[in-house]
């Protein structure tokens, strides 16, 4: 198994990293010689979610050498935070930089080396951040796979993400971690937020927002049930335009849902009425699907 | 009674207030110790592996300072005032307060990064200049450092601060450790630690050959399988030497310092604009001293050092007798690792006369020193005379209530073993550590076995190869303002000190406790009334 490789777009890594640690500790990392694949488990109380980002290998890596056992797949788990760390400091100046996977006091390890030149004397000076890593065999994650949803019955691309962060915050804080906050959104452009606490009421309501067509983006996937009607989108009348699709998630991973939106330059979200809650935080500029990050939270029982 | 009268500037306030902040995170206390031309700031650290000394010096760092030393104090107890050191510390007022107190007094009272002059003028909020004043006044029961914060519109803030009365800790740092010296610029070491994450504990400097440089983060925590991936992140920087200054350090030579010490001094090293850290330091197992000063402010730390991967019994063995020699050639200096130099101290008076008899007599003293103050020896204390030992008047720096009497006064080692390893983990519930260290998960690594470890920390305990803090060294290292000062003192107080002594004497008698509350409970207040 090795695996090393020249990055050249460090940034791109450590923000995913960076993003990916706010939901959790420890993310499951895939390198191919094609993409590169990050998951993470939110371990809430009481709902499940789970965020996949996929990074195609051109746009980090130039020249990843990989080669394993099983067809050139390495699957490592990794500490998020750390692995930000090591990467966030080098993101600013840095000449170049390069990852390799070693071994180090019996662990294994993802090193980070990294060439920068010094403000004094332009040389350079050589910084080696040594990640801890476990390595996964290939029988331990053959069952984990991006979760099934249905077609989602409300596709909206958010509002504007630091107004969204502003108003959730103020929701967690009223509601508690353990709060419950109701999403719905409808075809014609409304995306509402619901918080019914003991003591307080609140709705917040977007109206006028991009309904993009389901698929549209590549990297989407949905199961269509049989007695679904397959009727596309333009054929909707307005009745239908108008039905609300409702989810209801944890209010913390709520909060974590609009961290994680941050990170990206086009967020769509899928509401699966009352089933799931899928985002799709696209890294790049519209139509680029190199750096992908979903975000899955199933939605509680009412 | 002693007068102490500060003014300081809003950038002066600022730079208090960083100084505080780097203080606040080796230690929760710190000792203020004002002298005729400047304000001592010390902290030590819990486990005693980190000094910290920060001198404002009254003429540049201070708009006006004033301290008129108490003329009471000014004596020689019984032994005549020949003692040099001992005239030094005559007089000095010293206190102890909680950094965490202090901290919000100066926070943020200056307003950043004026563009001009002229502009600050104008800036609105902010402050004006920053009066610290002492009151002591022991017949009320009002002892309090008051802090006096002039505002630009009128306002005046007033906090009264409770301090209680303190002992001055010396790092002890040999002239010979320093062999090994390097010097660089605050701002470029600052972004290099950047680099290290916040989990690691041990940083390895070592020059292995002549043009490089190596720090490198290290951990000697037991990680087992299961929690592998908490293993923190390890960093690496290799540096140039032409980054340095100036670099002096024999060849092949490897210390390693806690990390997060060496970066806290950095990071305040980096709040100044061009300053120059300079460290110097010998072999693992000595300290090393990190020093650099700007615009009045001077700044001092002692860190103990270890050996990479926690020493085996032979990368320990040849430091220590080095450490002895040079120990040897020291008088005094020897058996205390920490001494605590009250006043008129025992501790300093056998440190440079070793002549003088561990006296009955003066131990009283050590206790109800200043019999006129209502001030508090902190409850936890041991009892005086059992915190000095009789031989070499080496005392227990830790004022910890679990050193029993029998424990503190039989044996030094026991105060040594609790708390002055320097080059150990800090006790406790890193000992455990220590113990399985090396486990398989770092097999294949050349470092000896537990036991091994084991007896390399049994051998510690003969407290030599450790940080010594001796309050003889402080005297050796004197300034020449300061044996000027000296001089001053010892005119002034050959004449109070009998009267003194009698005062002593008498407080001892009535009071039959050597520990007394600070205050009088009725006119305690809350820290910020007014």
């Amino acid at each position: 198994m090795k695996f090393r490789s020249d990055i050249h777009n460090i940034s791109l890594l450590s923000k995913v990293a960076g993003t990916l640690s706010v939901v959790g500790k420890i993310g499951w990392l895939q390198l191919t010689p094609s993409h590169l694949q990050l998951r993470v488990l939110s371990t809430s109380d009481n709902s499940q979610s789970q965020v996949w980002a996929t990074i195609s290998s051109s746009s980090i890596f130039s020249d990843p050498k990989i080669t394993s056992a099983h067809d050139d797949i390495i699957n490592l788990e990794v500490p998020l935070d750390t692995l930000h760390r090591s990467l966030k400091s080098a993101a600013n100046s840095y000449t170049s930089a390069s990852i390799k996977l070693t071994k180090k006091e019996g662990i294994p390890r993802l090193s980070v080396i990294i060439t920068t030149e010094t403000a004094a004397s332009m040389n350079h000076a050589k910084i080696v951040q040594d990640i801890p890593v476990r390595v996964l065999s290939p029988q331990s994650v053959a069952h984990l796979c991006k979760p099934v949803v249905p077609r989602p019955g409300c596709a909206v691309i958010l509002p504007p993400l630091n107004q969204l962060k502003g108003i959730t915050d103020r929701y967690v804080k009223m509601v508690g971690v353990n709060g419950r906050i109701v999403v719905e959104g409808n075809n014609n452009g409304v995306l509402r937020m619901k918080l019914d606490a003991e003591a307080v009421k609140v709705e917040s309501e977007w109206r006028g927002l991009m309904n993009p067509v389901v698929g549209e983006d590549g990297g989407m996937e949905w199961e269509d049930n049989e007695g679904d009607d397959e009727e596309g989108e333009e054929e909707l009348n307005t009745q239908e335009k108008e039905r609300f699709s409702k989810v209801m998630v944890d209010s913390r991973d709520w909060a974590k849902v609009v961290r994680v939106s941050a990170a990206g330059k086009r967020v769509i979200a899928w509401l699966c009425n009352n089933h799931s809650l899928v985002v799709y935080v696209f890294m790049d500029e519209e139509g680029d699907n190199q750096a992908t990050i979903n975000y899955y939270v199933s939605s509680m029982v009412v | 009674m002693s007068t102490l009268q500060i003014t300081l500037n809003p950038l002066a306030v600022d730079r208090l207030h960083e100084a505080l902040t780097c203080l606040s995170k080796f230690g929760d206390s710190v000792t203020l110790e004002a002298r005729r031309n400047k304000l001592n700031l010390r902290t030590l650290n819990p486990t005693h592996s980190a000094h910290i000394l920060i001198c404002l010096a009254g003429d540049t760092f201070c708009d006006s300072y004033n301290f008129v030393p108490d003329p009471t104090k000014l004596s020689f107890g019984s032994n005549g005032g020949s003692q040099v050191s001992q005239r030094s510390e005559e007089g000095a007022f010293k206190c102890k307060m909680n950094v965490k107190a202090l901290l919000p007094v100066f926070r943020g009272r200056y307003v950043q990064e004026p563009i001009n002059k002229e502009r600050d003028e104008n800036v609105v909020g902010g402050i004006d200049r920053c009066e610290i004043v002492l009151q002591e006044k022991p017949n009320k029961g009002q002892c309090r450092l008051v802090v006096k914060l002039v505002c630009r519109q009128g306002i005046t803030k007033t906090f009264r601060l409770q301090y209680e009365e303190a002992d001055i800790i010396h790092a002890s740092f040999l002239k010979e450790w320093g062999v090994n010296k390097w010097a660089i610029r605050a701002t470029e070491l600052k972004k290099w630690m950047e680099h290290f994450g916040p989990k690691t504990e041990h940083l390895e400097i070592a020059a292995d050959d002549e043009e490089r440089v190596n720090f490198t983060s290290y951990t000697l925590k037991v990680i087992d399988g299961a929690h592998i991936l908490k293993t923190p992140l390890q960093t690496s920087i290799e540096l140039d030497l032409i980054e340095f200054n100036e670099f002096q350090v024999a060849r092949d030579t490897s210390i390693a310092v806690s990390v997060k010490d060496f970066k806290s001094i950095v990071t305040h090293a980096g709040t100044f604009e061009h300053v120059q850290i300079q460290a110097v330091y010998g072999e693992p197992g000595q300290p090393m001293q990190i020093t650099y000063d700007q615009n009045g402010m001077f700044c001092e730390f002692t860190l103990m050092t270890r050996k990479k991967g926690a020493a085996g019994p032979v990368g320990k063995a040849e430091p220590v007798a080095k450490i002895m020699s040079h120990r040897s050639a020291v008088p005094g200096s020897g058996t205390g690792s920490v001494a605590r130099t009250r006043e008129p101290s025992v501790v300093s008076r056998t440190s440079v006369t070793p002549t003088v008899p561990p006296t009955a007599s003066a131990q009283p003293v050590v206790a109800t020193k200043d019999a006129s103050r209502p001030e508090s020896v902190p409850v936890e204390m041991p009892p005086p005379p059992l915190r000095v030992t009789p031989r070499g008047g080496s005392v227990s720096a830790v004022p910890n209530s679990k050193d029993s009497p029998a424990l503190v006064s039989g044996t030094r080692q026991s105060s040594l073993s609790t708390g002055l390893r320097g080059s150990l983990q800090p006790r406790q519930s890193q000992s455990l550590f220590i113990m399985d260290e090396d486990d398989d998960v770092f097999g294949p690594s050349p470092a000896p076995a537990g036991d091994e470890q084991f007896e390399a920390l049994l051998d510690d305990l003969d407290g030599e190869d450790v940080l010594g803090w001796d309050a003889s060294l402080g005297s050796e290292r004197v300034s020449f303002v300061e044996l000027q000062e000296r001089a001053v003192n010892a005119d002034k107080g050959k004449a109070v000190a009998g009267k003194e002594k009698e005062q002593r004497e008498g407080r001892v008698e009535e009071s039959g406790s050597y520990v007394e509350a600070t205050q009088r409970k009725n006119v305690v207040k809350g820290l910020f009334d007014d």
